[in-house]
């Protein structure tokens, strides 16, 4: 990942992981930002892990911040301590607003969520971890299609699948990443670079790994929405056409998605204040 | 670039993502690779490998792990003398501001976000030979 625009309530988070942030990826970041039609009030640049920056993308950054300025969107940079010390070493920080935790920035929550916002803002959350994650690490582009919650009858085929616990204050829950056979092998395959025809027990955590990275994400953005997410580490269910079991009180929500190699899908269980 | 005879230690409980860091290893000719399950098994593989005169001379560790995580095993690479400037990775699905203070603290060289393309991949382990061989 050179780096990723995600649009968040409320703000828009520019994500960068890379070793060396020059002028050409911050100007790849601006044209990026320009095509967004959506007026944001605030844009959060997270490079905590970037290595180190050149000035000039320094100095393209503190322009960007102030043509932005201009048009009452604040920015804020979101940076590690070698980063912080290099721009303010430059006498940059007065320009581009550093902070070391996102929360400061963040609106705080008025009121807690009701358990419809809290299940619509994971789900949404997780829907583009997941779009993220297979783009990037299977180069795979996947559509989410409609939305159902699951009985006993509704359940998608599927053979092998990781389930995760998920536990929080306000949230409680599992999610599962399940596949058939057929869109798991060509899946892994671009995951792994192999050509892998059959589930043998040499891929099978492959599933668990995919669903290990679409929470990680989905978990960082989670938490700095106030959260507060622990996971598990996950656990596969496989051997025939397993269909975890409806457990009273919790409710399931099932996330088709296709691509070209197949259909898959998420499934996220919480517990709901009224069983169902 | 690591020369191609560096010896890395790929520490991951997914076999699959072993599969998958070794492959973009051996695209960077880096093919003397040596594997464990979590962060137990690999310090003692790292001692054992330093015993036998085969030292690892890079380690590229995943965070969450049974038995050991790869916070647990940075801590204790870190807190051994022998080991102690050793360049050490960390390829994590997590981002969150805690975790990465933490892992700097302790002494990471760097830290691949997942999922990761090939080209992310070959700048941070350039990244980390370039600030190890200074």
């Amino acid at each position: 990942m050179t780096f990723q625009v995600q649009a968040q309530p409320g703000y828009l988070m520019v994500q960068s992981d890379v070793a060396w942030l020059d002028d050409k990826i911050v100007h790849e970041i601006e044209a990026e930002l320009k095509q967004r039609t959506e007026k944001v009030p605030l844009i959060i640049f997270d490079f905590q892990t970037v290595g180190e920056m050149h000035p000039q993308a320094m100095r393209s950054l503190a322009r960007i911040t102030n043509e932005y300025s201009a048009t009452e969107t604040k920015t804020a940079f979101l940076v590690n301590e070698k980063l912080f010390n290099f721009i303010s070493s430059n006498g940059m920080d007065r320009i581009l607003r550093c902070v070391g935790d996102l929360k400061e920035f963040l609106p705080k929550q008025s009121s807690p969520r009701d358990e419809k916002s809290r299940t619509l803002e994971f789900l949404n959350i997780t829907l583009d971890a997941a779009v993220h994650t297979f783009k990037v690490a299977t180069k795979t582009i996947i559509n989410a299609n409609k939305t159902f919650v699951k009985t006993t009858s509704n359940c998608p085929a599927h053979d092998l699948a990781a389930t995760v616990s998920i536990h929080s204050p306000e949230y409680n829950g599992t999610l599962i990443l399940a596949f058939p056979s057929k869109t798991y092998l060509p899946v892994l395959n671009r995951l792994t670079g192999g050509s892998f025809d059959e589930l043998t027990p040499e891929i099978r955590d492959g599933v668990a790994e995919l669903l290990n990275i679409v929470l990680g994400q989905a978990k960082t953005q989670l938490n700095q929405r106030g959260f507060q997410i622990q996971q598990s580490l996950p656990t596969i269910i496989d051997g025939g056409k397993v269909n975890p079991a409806l457990t009273p009180g919790f409710r399931s929500i099932i996330i088709p998605f296709n691509c070209d190699v197949g259909d898959f899908f998420i499934e996220l269980t919480n517990k709901t204040a009224t069983p169902s | 670039m690591f020369p191609p005879d560096t010896r890395v230690l790929v520490v991951d409980d997914m076999k699959v993502m072993r599969t998958l860091v070794k492959g973009q290893l051996r695209n960077l000719q880096l093919t003397n690779i040596v594997e464990a399950e979590n962060g137990d098994e690999a310090f003692k593989t790292l001692k054992s490998q330093a015993d036998a005169n085969t030292p690892i001379g890079l380690i590229l560790s995943d965070w969450n792990m049974p038995v050991q995580t790869g916070i647990d095993f940075l801590k204790k690479v870190r807190n051994d003398p022998k080991f102690k400037g050793l360049p050490f990775i960390l390829i994590t699905a997590e981002g969150e501001v805690d975790q990465v203070k933490q892992a700097l603290d302790l002494g990471v060289s760097s830290f691949i976000r997942k999922p990761f393309a090939p080209a992310t991949f070959q700048e941070k382990l350039e990244q980390v030979w370039k600030k190890q061989s200074v």
